[in-house]
């Protein structure tokens, strides 16, 4: 049989980093407590036959939050063969509180003092020889980071296990303790073979662990009794048991903290330096702005966009250029051709129109590419006739005489199917459905990769556990803990683990209101609708995706407000204790790594479910009925689709925020099954009419587009989101409260921007307007209203 | 002739995908997150 090795220590010690080095798996690793709610199992690297369990990080074996029980009843009742108590070296005193509980179960324990590197180049000194003498365990330097003494600890945690003799804990209490101790093993901890378990328990009954009470069935009787034991104790103590355990246990770690560790004694680090800025009472909310600011402008605007802009139009689209090589040149010439050609194009609507030629200057209409709006420039005769001479001498630029043309993927596969003599039913629903859909999603990856490459790089580096604590600040003036933004801050990649995160959360009302919050923050999966709007209806304007973060935001904070005011979640804000981890750089790998991984992910969704829903759009748009037959439609038919009659019986829903067309409709439900749907779904469906971006501009104004938005990034999140709600809420009530709530919050928004937009847009003040100012006045009186609840 | 061909590999191609979500399904994943693992904090969970 195998050795099972748990890896056990507080919370942002590097456990999982060390587990990833160990096993070689590649486990998310924040620093900030909840990365890992649940215990992951993985075989050690170098010898197949011993497992690595790799659990939440606890501050003691006195649980209060759901991961922390998930630790305590692995290594109670899963008992493997040996832990690793994992041990930040920098924070010896606060670590070692757990250590002295770990060693009482009975279990071979091996300690590994972890971020040796960092201990020390901040010139610090620990003896580790001395610390496994006073506690009677091995003790090991690593840094898991560096994979320093990695093959170390666990050969000597693998010695540990094999010799199965486990230490016996080297710490007493106080006598009148020891002897409160005595009389509980005597009275109901006897037949328990192992000593050390009989005392792990004893103290835990002298904590009036009430957990502990249940797993042994005690009856009152015997209660009452431990309790008489226990009051006398505290009485001639004087402090209550619990107090009287740490009390003790931190005296004890105080003593072998003074002959172990010597402390540089130096003044504030880099790290304290930065911080005294970074986490400014009045500088930090405008610096996190600024940040994200910066992430999602870099992200969608400019990086991404050169990059999003090469994958749309060149690999999704026509085609491109070999590194760019004659692409100038040939835009160049695409844009003497297209301004000589609209002027002849002119002149002929002129004379349509006119029923004779101008005799003088005439206007012609000229589209901008980026806005669609139509402008009239003025030509003269003398201009058509130049313009008439130059398109009649040449012919529209061939991309391919200009540098190595690359066609796109559409345009292989047309010319595989035409070869193959390929159906046309079967054609368009490679090139109008699965190319097109799949293809507008996967054109976003590489905005999604530079998004993902800031977010890791905020998250590595320190930041963003400063982000959490800056928060605190302000969500605590509201009756919100700093804990509900963890989960958000994780569900910035996805929100299945952001909702999962809300497990450190030890406020069962704060819990739920988190859950029912986290996804307002845009996931990955948001990010190419977003920039599908931001390109097509705003024209590419900047400030589109930084205001969806920060709408993300606004939402929480607005919605922890009015909540917090309802019976049903009122209550104090559960505190928040957080070590902010040095600043330092992260390492390319894991950076590269970390974008890799989440950008790897929405690649194979594009590849399943994404593909899979485009067949089902494809099919639902290009057929329908038309004059009582059922068949396949022409692109001007697509209005008596069986998707515009399903998006029809629901566009009512959407009218008030202007959006209540069936394209927009089933776009948003479609989104329900996974938020890039949208982008696959607007492609498939504009794509029918002609340039998907021109017809989406065409489709929505700037205040509906806007609405549009806001209602998809708030409304209930993908299935697979929702599914990690009902397990987490578990409670169908539940459930449906915090899906009812979003969907409800969401249409609220939507209303008002789009209500009240249009004032400021020049669409004018109208009967819904009105509408739109009640809506403001509702949440302004849910965020000012009397709190009767909260003291 | 091709269009058959095309058919058939599309069907093929469909139902590895149907075949590979109702696996994962039973494992217990939702094909929508992406099987993201690594990054989900409850990964043995739902995974």
């Amino acid at each position: 049989m195998g050795i099972r090795i748990a890896l056990a220590g507080n919370p942002n010690c590097g456990k999982t980093t060390l587990f990833n080095a160990l096993t070689g798996s590649n486990q998310f690793v924040g620093n900030w407590p909840g990365v890992t709610v649940e215990y992951k199992e993985g075989k050690y690297k170098g010898d197949k036959e011993v497992k690595i369990v790799d659990l939440p990080g606890i501050y003691s074996l006195s649980p209060y939050t759901l991961e922390e029980v998930v630790s305590r009843n692995y290594l109670i009742d899963e008992k493997p063969e040996a832990i690793i108590n994992v041990i930040d070296g920098t924070n010896l005193e606060r670590n070692l509180y757990l250590t002295t509980q770990i060693v009482e179960l009975g279990i071979p324990v091996v300690i590994a003092i972890n971020m040796m590197d960092v201990v020390e180049k901040n010139g610090d000194k620990i003896n580790a020889a001395k610390l496994s003498e006073e506690i009677g365990v091995p003790v090991t330097e690593i840094s898991a980071l560096k994979n320093r003494g990695l093959k170390e600890i666990v050969a000597e945690a693998v010695k540990a296990a094999k010799e199965a003799k486990p230490q016996s804990p080297k710490h007493r209490f106080d006598g009148s303790v020891e002897h409160a101790l005595a009389h509980i093993e005597e009275l109901c901890l006897h037949n328990i073979d192992d000593e050390n378990v009989q005392r792990w328990y004893s103290i835990k009954l002298f904590e009036r662990d009430t957990k502990i009470q249940e797993k042994l069935g005690l009856s009152q009787d015997v209660i009452s009794h431990i309790e008489k034991d226990i009051a006398s104790c505290e009485k001639e103590m004087d402090d209550d048991s619990e107090s009287i355990i740490t009390g003790e246990r931190y005296n004890y770690i105080g003593t072998i903290i003074n002959g172990c560790v010597k402390k540089a004694s130096k003044g504030m680090t880099t790290s304290d330096k930065i911080d005294q800025i970074v986490t400014n009472r009045f500088l930090a909310l405008p610096i996190f702005a600024v940040v994200m600011f910066l992430v999602y402008y870099v992200s969608v605007t400019t990086v991404g966009t050169w990059a999003t802009d090469w994958a749309n139009d060149g690999v999704f689209g026509d085609g491109w250029h070999l590194f760019a090589i004659g692409s100038s040149k040939y835009a160049d010439a695409a844009d003497e051709f297209t301004a000589n050609q609209l002027i002849v194009d002119g002149y002929d609507i002129y004379v349509e129109e006119n029923g004779s030629e101008p005799t003088g200057d005439f206007d012609y209409p000229v589209e901008d590419e980026e806005t669609a709006a139509v402008e009239y420039e003025t030509a003269t005769l003398d201009d058509y006739a130049a313009a008439k001479a130059y398109v009649e001498a040449n012919e529209e630029p061939d991309p391919a005489n200009y540098g190595i043309w690359i066609p796109g993927i559409p345009v292989y596969v047309e010319s595989a199917l035409d070869a193959i003599n390929c159906n046309d039913v079967v054609k368009g629903l490679i090139l109008d459905g699965i190319v097109a859909g799949v293809g507008a999603v996967l054109g976003f990856v590489p905005q999604m990769l530079v998004l993902f490459i800031f977010l890791a790089f905020l998250e590595a580096c320190g930041y963003m556990a400063r982000v959490a604590f800056i928060m605190d600040r302000i969500f605590r003036k509201f009756g919100l803990s700093g804990k509900s933004f963890i989960p958000m801050l994780i569900g910035t990649g996805c929100g299945v683990p952001g909702i999962m995160a809300s497990r450190t959360i030890e406020n069962d009302r704060d819990r739920k209101m988190t859950i029912m919050t986290t996804t307002f923050i845009p996931c990955g999966a948001k990010l190419p609708f977003i920039a599908m709007v931001a390109g097509a209806i705003f024209g590419g304007a900047s400030w589109v995706a930084p205001s969806a973060y920060f709408l993300g935001i606004f939402s929480i904070i607005v919605s922890g407000i009015m909540l917090k005011k309802t019976k049903m979640f009122a209550g104090d804000p559960a505190p928040f204790v957080m070590e902010l981890p040095a600043y330092h750089w992260p390492t390319a790998s894991n950076v590269l790594r970390s974008m890799w991984e989440r950008g790897w992910s929405f690649i194979k969704k594009a590849g399943t479910i994404i593909l899979l829903s485009t067949i089902v759009v494809w099919f639902c748009t290009f057929f329908g009925v038309v004059d009582g037959a059922f068949t396949m439609l022409e692109e001007d038919q697509i209005d008596h689709s069986i998707l515009a009659t399903l998006g029809r019986c629901l566009a009512w829903i959407f009218l008030p925020l202007g959006f209540g067309d069936w394209e927009a409709t089933v776009a948003s439900i479609t989104g329900l099954v996974a938020k890039e749907n949208i982008v696959g779904t607007l492609a498939i469906i504009y794509g029918a009419s002609g340039d998907v971006y021109e017809t989406m501009r065409a489709a929505f104004t700037d205040a509906s587009g806007f609405a549009f938005l806001a209602f998809n990034l708030l409304c209930a999140p993908c299935f697979a989101a929702m599914g990690a709600i009902k397990r987490e809420m578990n409670n169908t009530k539940w459930f449906w409260t915090a899906i009812g709530y979003q969907c409800g919050f969401a249409w609220i928004i939507g209303l008002i921007v789009y209500q009240v937009g249009k004032v400021f847009t020049g669409e004018g003040f109208t009967f819904g307007t009105i509408f739109g100012i009640a809506a403001i006045c509702l949440l302004l009186y849910g965020l000012f209203r009397k709190d009767k609840y909260n003291k | 002739m091709g269009t058959f061909i095309v058919v058939a590999i599309l069907a093929a191609i469909v139902a590895a995908i149907i075949r590979s979500m109702v696996k994962a399904h039973k494992r217990g994943e939702h094909p929508a997150c992406g099987g993201d693992c690594g990054h989900c904090g409850g990964s043995c969970g739902c995974h």
